[in-house]
């Protein structure tokens, strides 16, 4: 399970085709944003990879002026029930 | 159980980036992730990011002696919470599957041997091998036949104990950063225009500036944070504008109200250009020029920093020669006058229209202005000149030292300014901005130090780009390189270094966490203890100086560069080093080591160590394995001891805080004076050694106190044309860089499985209508070939840099492919920093 949250920040003129992209992201949820173009967004999937993907395509969607990762948390979920179970 | 954890960690995710981006949401405090995730035995730590010069503050949480998480540091000025895509792989770039973790040293049936294979030795055996041959050239050649090249990511005292056992130690100058690679040549227009190193601003500039001019700086890509800071300024300030000046389009230009792609070296006619529109038109500031600025010109002609031999440097006039001499404000103003808006146009291939609106932005009094620039303006032969031409900008309109008037020099590594610059780790410096060939300043370092008189030597050292000349013409037999990758990171690979590593003459040393081109290049390896696996201090590019604990243990037998460098004193005495002459000067040192003398010296030991010293607020304890070995806090002896260059010299205005509050706090920006910082240098009411320093000072006026007049330096300088350019044969420019996924030559930004793969591979970008005009489509294999090497890779023509007609863009981060092979050993005759933006090169399908 990887979970990170964003802040993007797009061209305010291109705030609508930026939301339509980002949506069409998969993992990928707006939370909130203001008129200067400014956003909170979190990814959301099983991959760190995917994260990181999603966070590298989404700086280079037209319009997006920069994109910049405010919390990050990884861990196996398997592994740690696993490990859990044997210490119960 | 799972689906509740993960709503829990998302709520507080989102809730994190909301309180950041200052949007509503709740505002639940993250910081402490532990405190309301009792589930995690996870323990938060604040410490400054390993990668760029920005000097972001990242949380690091540790569980079972591992890092395995990191967030922006909400309580950070620097960014606020944020990360970018590096940051965010920050907890993987110590555990990189091919972790060096015992010395290793090339062997033949159990004996060194340069052309042996490498096998596992023990450190002693490492030092033993090491002293032995150090001490050989020593002998023989004396303190110039040994070298030690460090780096601007080294910490505080990795860098201030270098300095001490090479130039105290050892007598030997021979001491350089990788930072010479980066930031030379910002250090030189500092000390040439204002007699003290560093920005005068700080980065809450980009929250006052009304316009930004970035000159040969890709923010977007290589200062992520500092950049979004500057996208909010942009996008909320009414009027805010952005220029953005390269010799290509890249990610910055998407923001940019002006972008202008203009023909490399004519930054020098720009400049000069926008100069002379602000004297035509009488837009300067004429008290602050009487005020405050001495007019100078510098001599012309200086040459491009090539061995003596070199045609080029043969036919240069002034080769080298950087002498400034007065200019009346008409001469200036006549000077300049060449650079007209038709002649600057013409030669850049900037359309007109574009220049004349940066030039009224600068001239107009009532925008404040920000100009960031990196390597773009340092790597270049011209890159002090070049510097000083924009603060010649600032200084006519009296645009500086203010909030929002900026001139400001970004740095690329975390520590260049902290540790290359602030400690002096370069070859013609000490400390605190004082330097090697002032008997005053050598003095001060004596004392300080408690060496007998004339311990230092007076002869400036070789320099990064010298040093591998020495090596290869074998006028320095031992080198060692730390916390850096010059073997990829160095100009003129195959014929200017690698020769000098290979010969049988020379032992080479570098101590690296992995195994890097420079250390497969080497006869010894020494395993290093890397960023949170030792207590450190870095100093980023606005004057911020951040402190962090230990976190975690290195791997294997790995230790600190200040451990190594202590550990390798032990192995000289001070008649091997000296000679018996000096230590008769002072025969309290009789037959002792260069480590009695210079750590366990009353003061660097002062400190004492038991487990448990280092603590948080909330009583945790860490680790220090250094003061654990030496049996005293080594970092803050070392640290207190550097502190006394800063109120004893003779250079003012330096001032850090003691020691114990850098731990407390998320750094401090020198001058510290009565625990504050300073935001804004040479402005009465901002900077406290204004008034001290000329008590007559009126209100809110400047004092550039660097300089014994208090005034600061605008120097004429023309433009020249550069080292080579593109002819028949080799008909394109190459420029290099980095790109956003990959810090540098990628030692640890390709140990991340995750941005490997994002960006595995160094393309080569170019225009379009080049790759047509060579039959060569969207991913064809090229070879591209310089008058010194070549490399194979492929062409992108779509990608984030769009290279104008006749240049092509390459980054540097891809050990399979060393671009640099490809570059000439050029640099500015004055900073002696590479130029990393222009050579010739041609591309041919492969």
């Amino acid at each position: 399970m990887t979970i990170c949250s964003l802040v993007v920040q797009a061209m305010p003129q291109n705030i609508e085709a930026v939301n339509e992209s980002l949506n069409a992201m998969n993992g990928v949820e707006i939370h909130a944003q203001n008129e200067y173009g400014k956003m909170v967004i979190s990814i959301d999937h099983p991959s760190r990879e995917y994260c990181s993907k999603a966070m590298t395509d989404m700086t280079h969607i037209d319009g997006v002026m920069s994109t910049s990762l405010v919390y990050e948390y990884q861990e196996d979920l398997e592994t740690e029930q696993t490990t859990k179970g044997d210490n119960e | 159980m799972k689906l509740s954890r993960r709503d829990f960690i998302k709520s507080q995710a989102i809730a994190a980036a909301a309180t950041t981006a200052g949007l509503s949401l709740s505002t639940t405090q993250l910081a402490r992730a532990k405190d309301s995730d009792d589930d995690e035995d996870i323990r938060w730590d604040k410490i400054p990011c390993r990668f760029c010069g920005t000097g972001c503050s990242v949380l690091a949480g540790t569980r079972g002696g591992r890092i395995v998480a990191t967030q922006g540091d909400p309580d950070s000025d620097v960014n606020k919470g944020l990360n970018c895509i590096k940051g965010y792989f920050l907890s993987k770039i110590m555990y990189g599957e091919d972790r060096l973790t015992t010395p290793l040293l090339r062997k033949t049936d159990g004996k060194y041997d340069k052309e042996g294979e490498f096998e596992q030795i023990s450190w002693d055996e490492a030092f033993d091998i090491m002293a032995e041959k150090w001490k050989a050239a020593l002998k023989e050649k004396g303190p110039s036949g040994v070298g030690l090249f460090g780096s601007g990511q080294w910490t505080i005292w990795d860098g201030y104990a270098a300095s001490k056992f090479m130039k105290a130690g050892l007598r030997s100058n021979n001491l350089d950063p990788n930072a010479r690679h980066c930031m030379a040549s910002a250090v030189g227009a500092f000390m040439r225009g204002f007699g003290i190193d560093e920005p005068m601003g700080s980065y809450d500039d980009l929250e006052h500036a009304d316009a930004f001019v970035l000159w040969g700086s890709n923010m977007a890509e290589m200062h992520p944070i500092l950049w979004s800071r500057l996208v909010d300024t942009r996008l909320t300030r009414e009027g805010s504008e952005v220029h953005v000046l390269s010799t290509y389009t890249h990610r910055s230009f998407e923001l940019a109200d002006n972008g202008m792609i203009f023909e490399p070296q004519t930054d020098l006619m720009i400049a000069n250009y926008i100069a002379n529109y602000i004297i035509q038109n009488k837009a300067y500031d004429k008290k602050f020029l009487k005020d405050h600025v001495n007019i100078k010109k510098t001599v012309t002609d200086i040459g491009y920093g090539l061995r003596p031999d070199h045609p080029l440097e043969v036919k240069a006039k002034n080769s080298g020669k950087g002498k400034l001499s007065n200019m009346s404000f008409d001469d200036y103003a006549k000077a300049v006058s060449k650079y007209t808006l038709e002649y600057t146009s013409e030669h850049s291939k900037v359309p007109a229209d574009k220049l004349e609106r940066l030039a009224k932005l600068y001239a107009d009094p009532n925008k404040k202005i920000m100009s960031l620039w990196t390597m773009g303006m340092n790597q270049h032969t011209r890159g002090v000149w070049m510097n000083g031409l924009v603060y010649n900008i600032h200084l006519l309109m009296g645009k500086i030292s203010e909030p929002g008037n900026s001139p400001f020099s970004l740095t690329g590594q975390p520590s260049a300014c902290g540790t290359a610059r602030e400690v002096g780790t370069f070859a013609h410096r000490l400390p605190a901005d004082l330097v090697v060939k002032k008997p005053k300043h050598r003095a001060v370092a004596e004392k300080i130090w408690k060496l007998p008189a004339d311990t230092i030597n007076p002869k400036v050292g070789y320099h990064a780009v010298l040093m591998q000349r020495m090596l290869k013409d074998e006028k320095m037999n031992c080198y060692w390189q730390q916390c850096n990758n010059n073997m990829q990171a160095g100009p003129n690979v195959n014929e200017e270094m690698l020769p000098g590593w290979r010969n049988p003459k020379n032992f080479i040393t570098v101590s690296d966490p992995y195994p890097t081109i420079s250390a497969v290049s080497a006869d010894l390896i020494l395993p290093t203890a890397m960023w949170a696996e030792k207590e450190g201090a870095f100093g980023n590019a606005e004057r911020r100086t951040q402190f962090w604990r230990q976190q975690v243990s290195a791997p294997g037998e790995s230790q600190s560069d200040l451990w190594q460098i202590m550990e390798f004193s032990k192995r000289f005495t001070v008649e091997e080093a000296w000679g018996a002459e000096l230590v008769a000067k002072m025969p309290e040192y009789k037959g002792k080591t260069l480590y009695q003398v210079l750590f366990k010296n009353g003061q660097v030991d002062k400190f004492s160590y038991k487990d448990g010293t280092v603590k948080d607020q909330d009583g945790n304890i860490y680790q220090n394995d250094e003061a654990k070995h030496f049996g005293f806090y080594a970092q803050k002896g070392l640290f207190e001891e550097y502190r006394r260059f800063q109120t004893e010299g003779p250079k003012p205005g330096h001032d850090q805080a003691p020691f114990d509050t850098y731990h407390k706090v998320r750094g401090l920006r020198w001058p510290v004076v009565n625990g504050k910082e300073t935001l804004w240098r040479y402005r009465e009411g901002y900077d406290p050694f204004v008034k001290k320093l000329n008590p007559k000072v009126k209100k809110g006026d400047v004092y550039f106190y660097g300089k014994p007049d208090g005034k600061a330096n605008l120097i004429f300088a023309p433009y020249e044309p550069p080292h080579e350019s593109p002819n028949e044969e080799y008909d394109l420019w190459l420029c290099t860089g980095r790109v956003l996924e990959h810090w540098h030559t990628g030692t640890m930004t390709n140990r991340v499985p995750e941005l490997h793969k994002a960006v595995p591979d160094a393309l080569v970008y170019m225009n379009p209508s080049d790759a047509r005009k060579r039959g060569l489509r969207n991913g064809a294999k090229v070879k591209l070939i310089s008058p010194r090497g070549e490399i194979t890779t492929r062409v992108n023509v779509r990608g984030r840099n769009k290279p104008p007609k006749g240049l092509v863009f390459v980054p540097f981060f891809d050990a399979r492919r060393i671009i640099n092979k490809l570059l000439i050993d050029a640099t500015d005759p004055l900073s002696k920093e590479t130029d990393y933006k222009k050579c010739v090169v041609k591309i041919v399908k492969a």
